[in-house]
């Protein structure tokens, strides 16, 4: 079993994986050695059935990782990072509001030791995902919001998969927003070259009282991508969160979102949108969990699926005893456009709160005949009248993105791939 | 003043709560516990079987043996220890000569539940068949039945009158190796009913099963078999009640239905197996496999059950619709108080070109209890034009019981449409607050709502059934407002 390669692996490069590393971090990392020599459900894992290279020695890359790839989304100023396979880069010169914190996690883990073990792991979700990421990430993203500051603008972090031969790239990011904080966070998933990628990221979230984040994953890599991505977040009492998860194109994309509102008053809303063709593979897995009364969720991922592509959708919504006046609203929407498409809807409500407020409505079809009617009707021909329902239907999800530069430029890309054009990321230097 | 009214309404309850709870005392002749292959073959030797139908079972209990217990389901079940238990009891003729003549007792046991099982009673116009434990104890009204050519006999009786029929269409909707209860089912089943409509015909009464677990340390395996060959049509009801006791006692049946083209099939059941006390402790497990075949072209099935009884229960009605323009609805309404723990739903698997299905599933959990709906509607790479509408409601009464959906949509065609809706909330204070404005007491605005709550699946039972459920769903909810 491949899975054995991995942890032999780690143990014959133990001192390489450890460099650096605490004591507690060593120690978290043999329990979660520990945990995946004993998974039982081997099917979580099969993911990483491939047999990938790593990098445990920390080779830097031949080439510039700011050369390779730069985001030009038209009109976007960010706070720029970029995760190279599996090491993380700063842009060099950047102001930020006093007591604010950025920096390579793999720097954060010895500059600020204690407020790194403070927050890791804390609200891990305990699946193979997280043990192989706990075991194996050596850098990432670590953001540390003081109370009450407030970005001038989004931080931006890329992943970018860039080799030449299979490649393994895990990272994990730790963001803590504290109590009355402010910020947003795009993610921008990328993958160059032809070789075979996997990637596990790991994004542990805290959101502090009253604070507001927003978080944004962008995917737009390629079919021999498998992403594998996590994002972990915990909300205090009367925090808003908004996160928005869009795959345009990857090979295996496995998104999973993991919310716990732990305070009254907190608010999530949580959507995506996939658009599926080829092969490509999509899933998001949300899990919401009401741990404490008065919080509200608002949930809503569209999925247009085409060529023999296959969705699927899982998302719960748990609400503890004692969590009265919750109100959690989950939608699902999915058109199937081709014969193969496949698309598998799981939408799970497990209450154990009388006072609460919960629905879910999924609903998989294809295009209204008889607005395509009444448009043909009105001289609009066929494909454009699809392609203005389709888009339209799309766009309910960009609604909310709170980036305009963002939202434009999905908006151009997401026309493009509705219209069987090119749509790969904008006019980066990689598809040039 | 309404403290008072709980409290008494609570002192009522613990009278009130089971009324089928006597156990009759009829000579029994029960096997002794545990299952082994000799078991099976004893089973088979004592109604006689044909070598096939041994076989059947043989590969059934084999297939078992290599299964392992499901615990998938949103349940807490005891380990049951599979050899703690009796698998075949049937009440003793008292008369050996006297052949038709059933035990005097029986008959009381049965007037009591209110089931017309004397010919006498005949003007009640439905035809019995009750099973008492293991096995079929009298049908009425088979004369009758038989002049249409239906056939509605116990399938032990089937087995040896029509075995060419029953031997076509036994496990060709469930097989053997469905799940383990179903494995264990066909290992083991003792009785059940068996109906066959004949091309063409209505019937003209509805058919009824009365299902009556009495002796102890016994589990119930029956397994009913309906065929509703071409533009036929029949309305089935099945019920069931045990005694009080403080045992788990284990109900594993199977149910298959085979429409052929243009036939009709109604099926529906109120279950009220003993729950248990208020302490969770005693009550049947009902762990049950029902599907049906909509294997002829524009052939319909409908799925309506109330359940009310039951510690546990593990149940999912399905509809296989393989026919073009077959159609398959499931109405649910499931009850659980106390410690009862309710796992069920139903599957719609669409094969055919421009199938239907429709699902209307009504939770109610009050007390500690656990109430859960699952579904599956899977929609075939073939089945172009399919249609489901699926809405599930969960109505939640106290604050330490759980309401849970658990949807599976799976569509692999792109002409297909698929909703679903689930919602789940409490009581509306509202409707409470007018109710209790116009006079009405909080108990009895309860019961009004849920009432309106469960009206859409209760009107889809035939008029005696409705009536009887109406009745069942208040004596459930006595007590567990507050």
């Amino acid at each position: 079993m491949i899975l054995d390669a991995y942890i032999s692996l780690f143990r014959e490069h133990r001192a390489a994986f450890n460099a650096g590393a605490p004591e507690w971090l060593a120690r978290a990392r043999e329990a979660s050695l520990q945990a995946l020599a004993d998974s039982a459900d081997l099917s979580e894992l099969e993911a990483y059935a491939t047999d990938y290279g790593m990098n445990p020695n920390r080779l830097q890359p031949s080439e510039d990782p700011a050369k390779v790839f730069s985001c030009e989304i038209p009109g976007i100023t960010t706070y720029n990072y970029l995760v190279f396979n599996d090491s993380c880069y700063a842009q060099p010169k950047r102001q930020l509001p006093q007591g604010v914190v950025d920096c390579p996690l793999s720097e954060a883990i010895a500059k600020y030791p204690d407020l790194v073990a403070r927050y890791w792991g804390k609200n891990n979700t305990c699946n193979a995902n997280w043990h192989f990421n706990q075991v194996f990430a050596q850098d990432g993203l670590f953001v540390y919001l003081p109370k009450n500051t407030q970005l001038d603008r989004p931080i931006q972090l890329v992943n970018l998969m860039y080799d030449n031969q299979p490649r393994m790239a895990v990272s994990h990011n730790l963001i803590i927003v504290e109590d009355g904080a402010k910020a947003q966070v795009l993610v921008c998933d990328h993958a160059y070259g032809e070789t075979q990628y996997l990637s596990n990221r790991y994004t542990e979230v805290y959101v502090g009282a009253g604070a507001q984040y927003e978080h944004y994953k962008l995917e737009s890599t390629n079919d021999q991508m498998t992403n594998v991505s996590t994002v972990s977040l915990e909300l205090q009492a009367g925090a808003k969160v908004l996160t928005n998860s869009i795959t345009l194109h990857g090979g295996r994309t496995s998104n999973d979102v993991q919310v716990k509102l732990s305070g009254e008053g907190a608010h999530l809303s949580i959507n995506g949108l996939a658009l599926g063709a080829n092969r490509q593979c999509i899933s998001n897995h949300t899990d919401i969990w009401h741990k404490v009364a008065g919080a509200t969720s608002t949930e809503l991922f569209k999925y247009i699926l085409d060529g023999e592509s296959q969705g699927d959708f899982y998302g719960l919504i748990k609400v503890d005893p004692g969590a009265d006046r919750t109100m959690a609203l989950q939608t699902n929407r999915n058109l199937c456009l081709s014969a193969d498409a496949r698309m598998q809807s799981r939408p799970q409500l497990e209450i154990y709160a009388d006072d609460v407020q919960c629905n879910h409505g999924s609903a998989t079809g294809q295009l209204d005949e008889k607005a395509l009617f009444y448009m043909q009707s009105r001289g609009i021909s066929e494909s454009e009248a699809r392609f203005l329902l389709m888009s339209a239907f799309a766009y309910e999800v960009l609604d909310n993105i709170g980036i305009e530069a963002v939202k434009d430029r999905l908006r151009l890309m997401i026309e493009r791939r509705l219209r069987g054009e090119k749509y790969n990321c904008a006019t980066c230097s990689m598809c040039k | 003043m309404k403290k008072t009214g709980q409290k008494k309404l609570l002192n009522d309850l613990s009278n009130s709560e089971y009324k089928y709870g006597f156990s009759t005392d009829v000579d029994t002749d029960i096997f002794p516990m545990g299952l082994d292959e000799s078991v099976v073959r004893a089973i088979s030797a004592k109604k006689h079987e044909p070598q096939w139908l041994l076989d059947f079972r043989l590969k059934a209990y084999h297939k078992w043996l290599t299964m392992e217990h499901p615990a998938w389901a949103h349940l807490q079940i005891p380990e049951i220890d599979f050899q703690k238990i009796s698998y075949y009891a049937a009440p003793r003729k008292k008369q050996a000569g006297d052949g038709q003549q059933i035990d005097p007792e029986l008959v009381d046991t049965f007037n009591k539940l209110g089931i017309p099982l004397e010919e006498q009673k005949r003007l009640s116009g439905m035809a019995v068949d009750a099973v008492m434990d293991s096995t079929s104890v009298k049908t009425t009204y088979k004369e009758e039945l038989s002049k249409l050519g239906v056939i509605f006999c116990s399938i032990g009786e089937a087995v040896a009158e029509y075995p060419d029929l029953v031997q076509k269409y036994l496990g060709s909707v469930v097989s053997y190796a469905d799940n383990f209860y179903a494995a264990l089912n066909s290992a083991v089943f003792s009785d059940g009913s068996f109906v066959y409509i004949p091309k063409g015909v209505r019937c003209p009464m509805e058919l009824s099963t009365y299902f009556r677990i009495n002796a102890m340390g016994t589990g119930q395996f029956e397994r009913t078999l309906i065929v509703a060959d071409d533009d036929s049509y029949v309305s089935y009801l099945e019920g069931c009640t045990a005694p009080m006791r403080d045992e788990n006692q284990l109900h594993a049946a199977i149910v298959e239905i085979v429409v052929l083209d243009r036939a009709e099939v109604k099926y529906s059941t109120v279950q009220n197996w003993y729950p248990g006390d208020k302490d969770g402790k005693g009550g049947i497990y009902n762990f049950v496999t029902k599907r049906a075949l909509c294997q002829g072209e524009s052939s319909k099935v409908f799925w309506t059950q109330v359940e009310t009884g039951s510690a546990i229960t593990w149940k999912y009605p399905g509809c296989v619709l393989k026919g073009d323009n077959s159609v398959g609805e499931f109405y649910s309404v499931a009850f659980t108080n106390n410690y009862q723990q309710a796992d069920t739903g139903t599957k719609m698997i669409h094969l055919g070109k421009n199938t239907r299905s429709r699902i209307v599933s009504k939770g109610i959990s009050a007390g500690k209890s656990q109430n859960a709906y699952r579904g599956l509607v899977k929609v075939g790479k073939n089945a172009d034009g399919a249609r489901n509408f699926s809405q599930c409601d969960s109505l939640l009464i106290g604050k330490s019981c759980g309401a849970h959906t658990f949807p599976v949509i799976d569509v692999q065609n792109p002409t297909a449409v698929l909703e679903h809706e689930a919602s789940t909330s409490k009581i509306n204070e509202d409707q409470l607050f007018y109710c209790n404005q116009r006079g009405i007491s909080t108990e009895d605005a309860v019961g009004l709502i849920v009432g309106g709550f469960t009206k859409e699946v209760l009107n889809k039972l035939p008029m005696e059934f409705a009536v009887e459920a109406q009745k069942l769903l208040q004596i459930s909810l006595e007590g567990s407002v507050g």
